[in-house]
């Protein structure tokens, strides 16, 4: 079995929402896995560890192992699941100006809240409408606005946040006149399902 | 043409700015690598998977964010690759072992070419931001190492008091880079 075919697994066995939640037994996923001819025993423990597979997101429980077989000279990238953005924005607020060697303005502490905020509506927006969610790649600009960035696939979102609005600039290319979109972010929804369809 | 070596020789003196009173600036040729310096922990960068082979290593290779070329004056800091004066070139932008080092093709930068803005009702304003390439050697400043190799991203007219071009332009130079040294953090390890 190949990255391709586990996908397409993922996607028949299991809905998003299920995969979500942790498996409720060991043995089971184990027998799934095993049935295409996946190996557990080099499992190791990573909690809330969500696996990008092609654009699909699925989360198992707290012990998996991905032993693929070999494949020839291929190679598949997958963004890492990034800490809870509430957790980083919790640090940004420590860092002090100049955090990053390039001189950059220290986080802007109201605007630090403002992004705080908007994650608890993002993360709503996505379980309402059923929509992917993975926590977003969370830096500072040099201007000290916290920035929010998710990729998936060749589409990326990028979400600046000042003290009480917050910008976004969508990217499906390097074409700035055709491939890229920004504005002031309004309704969450409609850039995530952009995003994830 | 003998000129033109001199003055690149002259460039590549590694007590280059000690010995000189005057910087020499050349003209970016398209077909030039230019060096992004990407630190470590710096939100330049995101740890990808990676699956090589069949086997799935975590946190190997990265994606490069839109934040590894921001700057505060909306000019980002490159390095020329023909002028670094050390071998390997990248080690020069590097210039320490735990960071990375990301590279964009001049001409690529230039082909990013206009940003486009938009009016408070999202109707398109026609503003021409012409993105450039320039040198700008480093030479007795004070904090500032000595740097020949040093040249600029900027644009024309200058985009710092506009986000939204900044932005673009950001996410342009993220698009089209590439790394030539990943940070320590996301490196293979070595066998």
């Amino acid at each position: 079995m190949n990255v391709s075919s586990l996908s397409q697994w993922l996607c028949v066995d299991r809905d998003p929402l299920s995969a979500r939640r942790a498996l409720p037994r060991s043995t089971y996923r184990d027998r799934k896995l095993s049935a295409h001819g996946l190996s557990t025993q080099s499992a190791w423990v990573r909690e809330d560890w969500i696996l990008w597979i092609g654009e699909r997101i699925f989360r198992f429980g707290r012990k998996l192992v991905l032993q693929l077989p070999a494949s020839t000279n291929s190679q598949e990238t997958y963004p890492v699941q990034a800490p809870p953005a509430d957790k980083t924005l919790r640090d940004m607020r420590s860092w002090a100006a100049n955090w990053n060697g390039r001189h950059y303005e220290a986080p802007l502490a109201q605007a630090i809240e403002n992004a705080r905020m908007h994650v608890s509506v993002f993360r709503n927006v996505a379980k309402i409408s059923t929509l992917q969610w993975c926590e977003p790649h969370v830096t500072a600009s040099p201007d000290g606005e916290p920035v929010f960035e998710w990729w998936c696939g060749e589409k990326k979102l990028t979400i600046y946040f000042q003290d009480r609005s917050a910008a976004y600039v969508k990217v499906w290319g390097a074409n700035v006149h055709s491939e890229m979109e920004d504005g002031e972010l309004g309704d969450f929804f409609p850039l995530l399902t952009w995003l994830t369809t | 043409m003998v000129e033109e070596e001199d003055k690149r020789a002259f460039l590549r003196d590694e007590n280059c700015g000690t010995a000189q009173t005057e910087s020499v600036v050349t003209y970016v040729e398209d077909g030039e690598v230019l060096f992004r310096k990407v630190f470590l922990g710096g939100g330049g960068y995101v740890p990808k998977n990676v699956v090589d082979n069949g086997h799935y290593q975590l946190g190997l290779g990265a994606s490069i964010t839109s934040q590894a070329f921001a700057d505060r004056k909306a000019e980002p800091s490159v390095d020329r690759e023909q002028l670094c004066p050390a071998e390997p070139k990248e080690a020069w932008t590097q210039n320490g072992n735990e960071h990375g080092v990301a590279y964009v093709l001049t001409d690529h930068v230039r082909k990013i070419d206009s940003v486009v803005l938009r009016d408070e009702k999202g109707k398109v304003i026609v503003q021409r931001y012409d993105v450039q390439v320039h040198h700008r050697p480093v030479l007795n400043e004070p904090g500032e190492r000595d740097n020949c190799a040093h040249a600029v991203v900027c644009t024309s007219p200058d985009c710092v008091e506009k986000a939204s071009a900044k932005r673009k332009l950001l996410e342009g130079l993220a698009r089209i880079a590439d790394w030539k040294i990943l940070p320590v953090d996301v490196r293979p390890k070595q066998e």
